[in-house]
């Protein structure tokens, strides 16, 4: 490759790099920076004053807390319903020999498509007549609306991979279906289980729609719809707004950056 | 009455309509108690559906199973009293090795100090004692295969089943590993049910072996039966290294006997079997490669040219062409004579030809003499 | 129990949980919206009335639907022409081995981790007219006379919200199409390279070949998703300025809640619905990605 090829890449590169990662370095200053610096533009690209005020201010003088409680109920409830429907199907159907699994599949990928705007607005009807807006258990099935298509499609792909002889020397070992499943089936399917909770949990933290049109009520507002009202409320306090935005971000980050790992490692054991 | 696993009329289909495959056909036998006894044949000869159906893995589509005199065929394997060696070995990965070897006295409900007693016993007689800390991961190929046979005999089932259990060790292990097997079945008291695609391990190890092709049957009978005896010419020719060789021979009556036409050599049939030859105009003439003899060409003599010399250690395989271009086999001593290209008579005794018949492949006779 | 009685109970037992909240959460909603669409109902009145067909003659008159239909069509081409074109150079360019790669990668999956409601307040303090950091670099460079108001401005607007969408998506396409960049066998540029291809050659001849079914793939999927996507663009400009980025499911979302007319709305939302359905089955129909999965046993 010639040198200017080579330049002409480099650079290009270093573009890419910096537009990909630029607004997630203005998001971060921006949190860090103190009040006052943000009414007075233009802003320095890089500055050294930090100061914590806005996190500060985030976390006691606005109802944020609350919102992350909720955010987190409806997360938590999301995965544990995910996890057990899921995994309970992918094991019966790699198990089990039954007619119309090609439309099960057809069916699960299906579903997988439809866009959250689709069905909040006759769900928003549905739960208005059955009084469940504005509660946990609504949010949480509305939730399971959009990750469980891909939650079983996951889980049916990694029970096949879980050898049938496993099972299969439990049973001649004296086992039960059941105390097989529990004891030696799901050990193994635990790398498949954790991508599922880490699905589960990304899809209904950052869920916006459905929390939106769902929860009306303030005190049961999650964080991403917490934080829209926000801005509409506060102006323009740019500073806790992104402090807002990073706090929110952070734990799907670290939920997939340290159980990663672990993934990697789980299947290395199994192999 | 002595404990036996008798099976009657047990038959396995799979699969509907176009796509039906018939596994195992009409199998009737009777297994003794502390038998070794081996299903052997090539792959999908039905032996390892065979060995599941015993084990309760699989259901018959007809015909029952008894152990003694209770009919198990409904019965799921946790009801039976067996243990099981599978081919992919099937350690659970992330339990020790320890916990691995106990698991079915834990299934039962023994207190864990019982247990630990039981697995260190049962380990030290397969040598294991220092690994039971160890996850089976970090365990070679014939360790992992001892401790899943630890799994299996630490509750010493009345029938312990074992499908191709070496066959996914290297060469020399296996070897090793049969010794293992064998030095087992002397000092458990199971009876021992096994699978395997490898006829040396099958007739080194059996009290009793099944031949099995395609579903069927072939001959069930002790190792030395089978050897001298096939029932037809797969069994034959599958038993024995190398294999028998085979060629079409016709067959001529005359008015003073029959004589048998092969590779040009006209051979005379004792007057005993000239009853069952009755009216058959053709036959396949079998010959085991150690009972033909390499001497100098000769009238009575069988005349081809050394195509091949494969020295073995202490004998050769040498492959002979005949005049008529078909190839036999030899197994002689290792020696000097008769180098490639050489010409050679094959010489054999009468007692040594098997004749099976040309269609339905059955033995016809051992022996023309 | 029986063996057979057992074996059913586990299958139901395993699989009916699942099929379950499917069924209730994912399909029924939809066959109501569907069925919703033939009836009026307003948030106003609790009873329904059959109108029949009235909804959909109503809306396919209605400007304002088709405004709205082209509006979504725009924004998904260009949203997902967009994450193409980014995904495709940034893989190319990242298609080397060196230090860091696993770095960049994981800095390449961030955006997509985000909530929508993230990139969406950076993206509005980013291109903010008064304080955002963009129209500063731009006036300093002096492309730009006068701040330019991203979001606000009839001109800029729907630019605006298919570059967000674009960073957001974009980089996580980035990802897929280096996979399989990184699977083609090395071996075949070396061919062509012995044959006498230039580099430029060798990408149509090589590279693009292989490219075709992950890109279209990405197109087919982003497209349906990027049609039917609500929360992104309503979060920044809520449809404005004057309905300029008013997509079909902002006017959906508009004629339910702000209109309060919900036989309409769901005669909109089956508009979407048809949309999706014919991007499936066109997915469906070339790419069979049941094959994955083993149905037979």
């Amino acid at each position: 490759m010639s040198r200017l090829h080579r330049v002409g890449t480099f650079s290009l590169l270093v573009v890419v790099l910096v537009a990909v990662a630029f607004p997630f370095y203005w998001m971060l200053l921006t949190s860090f920076t103190p009040r006052e610096a943000l009414f007075k533009p233009p802003f320095r690209l890089v500055r050294w004053d930090l100061s914590l005020g806005n996190y500060r201010e985030l976390l006691f003088a606005t109802e944020f807390a609350r919102y992350f409680v909720n955010s987190l109920i409806a997360a938590v409830g999301a995965i544990v319903l995910n996890v057990i429907a899921a995994t309970l199907a992918g094991y019966g159907l790699t198990r089990f020999a039954f007619p119309g699994k090609k439309t099960f599949a057809f069916g699960t990928l299906f579903s997988y498509m439809f866009p959250p705007m689709l069905m909040a607005i006759p769900l928003y009807i549905l739960f208005s007549a059955l009084q469940m807006r504005n509660t946990y258990t609504g949010l949480i099935l509305a939730h399971m609306a959009i990750s469980l298509p891909l939650n079983i499609w996951l889980m049916w792909q990694y029970f096949q991979i879980v050898p049938l002889s496993l099972e299969e020397a439990a049973w001649t070992s004296g086992a039960s279906r059941l105390a097989a499943l529990r004891q030696v089936c799901l050990p193994s399917a635990r790398p498949g289980i954790l991508s599922v909770g880490i699905f589960s949990f990304a899809l209904s933290w950052n869920d916006f729609t459905f929390a939106f049109l769902l929860q009306t009520d303030r005190k049961m507002f999650t964080l991403p719809v917490g934080l829209a009202s926000f801005v509409e409320q506060t102006g323009v306090h740019w500073g806790m707004v992104m402090a807002a935005a990073v706090l929110v971000s952070v734990p799907t980050f670290l939920l997939v950056f340290f159980l990663q790992r672990y993934l990697l490692s789980g299947l290395r054991t199994a192999g | 009455m002595a404990f036996s696993v008798r099976l009657e009329g047990v038959q396995k289909r799979f699969g509907r309509g176009a796509r039906e495959v018939q596994a195992v056909r009409d199998l009737t036998l009777e297994i003794g108690e502390r038998e070794f006894f081996t299903f052997v044949g090539p792959s999908g000869c039905g032996k390892t559906t065979t060995l599941r159906m015993i084990a309760g893995l699989e259901t018959p589509t007809a015909g029952r199973i008894w152990f003694g005199d209770q009919d198990v065929t409904d019965l799921p394997p946790q009801k039976r009293d067996i243990a099981m060696v599978f081919q992919d070995i099937a350690l659970f990965p992330y339990m020790t090795v320890r916990d691995n070897i106990g698991y079915p006295l834990r299934i039962a409900g023994l207190p864990r100090v019982q247990v630990n007693e039981k697995v260190e016993k049962v380990a030290a007689t397969l040598g294991l004692s220092d690994k039971l800390g160890q996850k089976p991961g970090q365990l070679s190929g014939g360790q992992q295969q001892r401790v899943a046979i630890g799994r299996a005999i630490i509750k010493e089932p009345k029938v312990l089943l074992m499908d191709e259990p070496l066959s996914a060790l290297d060469a020399r292990l296996r070897v090793e590993m049969r010794t293992e097997i064998l030095r087992l079945h002397r000092e458990i008291s199971s009876t021992i049910i096994y699978v395997t695609h490898d006829q040396v391990e099958a007739m080194t190890m059996s009290t009793r072996v099944a031949v099995m092709d395609q579903g069927r049957t072939l001959q069930v009978d002790s190792p030395r039966v089978i050897f001298r005896r096939p029932a037809d010419v797969t069994v034959a020719t599958f038993i024995g290294t190398p294999a028998m060789n085979t060629f079409p021979a016709a067959v001529v009556t005359t008015p003073t006997g029959m004589t048998i036409e092969l590779l040009g050599r006209q051979l005379p049939v004792a007057s005993r079997h000239h009853a069952v030859l009755q009216g058959l105009k053709r036959v396949e003439v079998g010959i085991r490669p150690q009972a033909l003899r390499l001497e100098a060409p000769g009238l009575n003599r069988i005349t081809g040219t050394v195509f091949l010399r494969e020295p073995l250690g202490l004998e050769d395989e040498v492959l002979v062409e005949t005049t008529d271009g078909t190839r036999v086999k030899v197994v002689t001593a290792a020696g000097e004579a008769f180098p490639e290209g050489a010409v050679v008579g094959l010489d054999f005794a009468p007692p040594d030809l098997y004749l099976f018949h040309a269609e339905s492949r059955g033995t016809i006779c051992y022996g023309i003499d | 129990m029986s063996a057979t009685t057992e074996r059913r109970a586990w299958i139901f037992g395993t699989t009916a949980p699942a099929l379950l909240f499917l069924l209730v959460i994912a399909y029924l909603p939809i066959a109501y919206a569907v069925s919703l669409s033939f009836f009026k109902k307003t948030a106003f009145n609790p009873a329904m009335k059959w109108v029949g067909l009235a909804n959909y003659r109503y809306i396919l008159d209605e400007p304002e639907l088709w405004s709205a239909f082209w509006r979504s069509v725009a924004f998904t081409l260009g949203a997902v022409g967009l994450q193409l074109a980014l995904g495709l150079v940034s893989a190319l360019l990242l298609n080397r081995a060196f230090k860091g790669l696993n770095l960049v990668r994981s800095l390449f999956v961030l955006p997509y981790l985000l909530p929508s409601i993230v990139v969406a307040l950076i993206f509005q303090w980013l291109l903010s007219q008064e304080y955002g950091v963009i129209n500063q670099v731009l006036m300093q460079t002096g492309a730009v006379a006068r701040p330019v108001n991203f979001f606000g401005g009839l001109g800029t607007a729907m630019w605006a919200v298919i570059g967000m969408a674009g960073w957001q998506y974009g980089s996580f396409a980035t990802l897929l199409i280096l996979a399989r960049l990184q699977a083609i066998n090395p071996k075949l540029y070396e061919a062509a390279a012995v044959s006498g291809a230039g580099t430029l050659r060798a990408f149509r001849d090589v590279t693009l070949p292989n490219l075709r079914t992950t890109l279209i793939v990405i197109a087919l999927l982003r497209g349906i998703w990027m049609f039917n996507k609500f929360d992104s663009i309503w979060l920044v400009t809520h449809g404005g300025p004057l309905k300029a980025t008013e997509t079909l499911p902002l006017y959906a979302y508009r004629l339910a809640f702000e209109e309060f007319d919900f036989g309409l709305a769901a005669a909109a939302c089956t508009v979407m619905f048809v949309v999706l359905l014919l991007g499936a089955l066109v997915y469906f129909k070339l790419f069979d990605p049941t094959k994955e999965i083993e149905v037979g046993r």
